[in-house]
């Protein structure tokens, strides 16, 4: 599944019926809201234990943009998901040092290593 | 340590992405680089910066608007003159200190305010700040723990100029007096930003502000309680009632250096 506006595209796909990944390609910003939380929909079936964020495509995210990454993981938190994340330069790592979101969010460098860990979980 | 506001260095792409600039570069851990005159630096400096995530009580989403007409100012004019006289707007008991380099990413406002008489002695690090926005994450001790997002942007002929702020009170001390006056008076205090902002534009009394609240969770981090070891209404109202010693200590050490430089 894929949704987009003018900054930001998404693609929804299923590794397994308990993972999901969300690929994110363009702008993170206030804009990304609607598009982000279609996404979200689409990755949470009844069976989806984690959903994972490819942040490869990670072209420019401001505050609205970790805003919005919080108000995802507190949805996540009530369905008893958990939210992991890859593809993340320096830049944005530091971004979710500084924000401590990276106390919330599993982050890994690679979609293989995310994958195993919470097939492993 | 970095200096803020300077890019860090480039990723393993080679690249910078576009909003480097616009992110502080410092850790996680605040540092004041220079105090204003009549400011007191108290429970900011070396505190680490707290997002919703590491708060107590329930996560609020607060939207705070007041709208422009078109034509009398652009987002990015609002915004700068916004963050020029941040201080100014606020209401008389609010009292922010910036930095002499302003409102820039990495910098630390020193905030002396009072909360039904009690005061609460902390500051903001400007997380995040660019040409339509500006955002102020908040340390340990600080009522709420999250930040609050001002920016302005056009919509349809208006201009909107907005805060947002995304936090939980940052321990159970401070969700007690949320829920007895602490809400309101911070909904006052935001709206009371907005109005004297669009009155530098010369707008009427009735675009006055607007606010929507949205719980994002309502659960309390029971975990979180310890907190309020760096609640900072608890400490300031310690260090105010400490003033008298410090003054009488103040003049018994200028005594000691006078006496030693006369021998």
């Amino acid at each position: 599944m894929a949704t987009q506006d003018p900054s930001v595209t998404v693609h929804v796909r299923y590794v397994t019926p308990a993972i999901s990944v969300i690929d994110i390609e363009g702008e993170v910003t206030a804009f990304a809201e609607t598009v982000l939380t279609n996404a979200y929909t689409a990755a949470s079936t009844n069976s989806t234990k984690t959903i994972i964020l490819n942040f490869a495509g990670l072209e420019y995210m401001n505050s609205s943009g970790i805003g919005l990454l919080v108000t995802l993981l507190i949805r996540m938190n009530r369905h008893k998901q958990r939210l992991f994340a890859f593809g993340l330069t320096d830049h944005y790592k530091h971004i979710f040092e500084l924000t401590r979101l990276n106390e919330a969010i599993f982050i890994y460098d690679t979609e293989a290593e995310a994958v195993a860990a919470a097939q492993g979980a | 340590m970095d200096n803020p506001g300077t890019a860090r260095t480039p990723d393993a792409h080679g690249t910078q992405p576009r909003d480097a600039a616009h992110w502080a570069q410092r850790g996680t851990n605040l540092h004041v680089s220079d105090t204003p005159e009549h400011a007191v630096n108290l429970n900011v400096e070396g505190r680490k910066v707290v997002s919703p995530l590491q708060g107590f009580g329930p996560l609020w989403q607060k939207t705070y608007q007041v709208r422009l007409p078109g034509g009398l100012v652009s987002p990015e004019d609002l915004v700068r003159y916004w963050k020029d006289h941040f201080g100014a707007l606020q209401p008389k008991q609010n009292r922010f200190y910036a930095p002499r380099s302003g409102v820039a990413p990495g910098e630390v406002v020193l905030m002396n305010a009072s909360a039904q008489g009690l005061p609460v002695n902390s500051g903001l690090l400007v997380l995040y700040a660019d040409d339509d926005s500006f955002t102020f994450m908040t340390p340990e001790g600080c009522p709420e723990a999250g930040w609050i997002t001002c920016s302005a942007f056009r919509d349809g002929a208006e201009t909107v100029a907005q805060v947002r702020t995304q936090g939980r009170s940052n321990d159970p001390i401070f969700e007690f007096g949320f829920r007895l006056f602490g809400a309101k008076q911070q909904e006052r205090i935001w709206k009371y930003v907005l109005n004297h902002l669009a009155a530098q534009y010369s707008i009427s009394p009735e675009a006055e502000a607007t606010v929507e609240r949205v719980c994002l969770d309502r659960r309390m981090q029971w975990g979180r309680v310890g907190n309020v070891w760096h609640n900072a209404t608890i400490r300031s109202f310690f260090y105010a009632c400490l003033t008298p010693v410090r003054a009488v200590r103040r003049v018994g050490r200028g005594r000691k250096r006078g006496a030693v430089s006369q021998l």
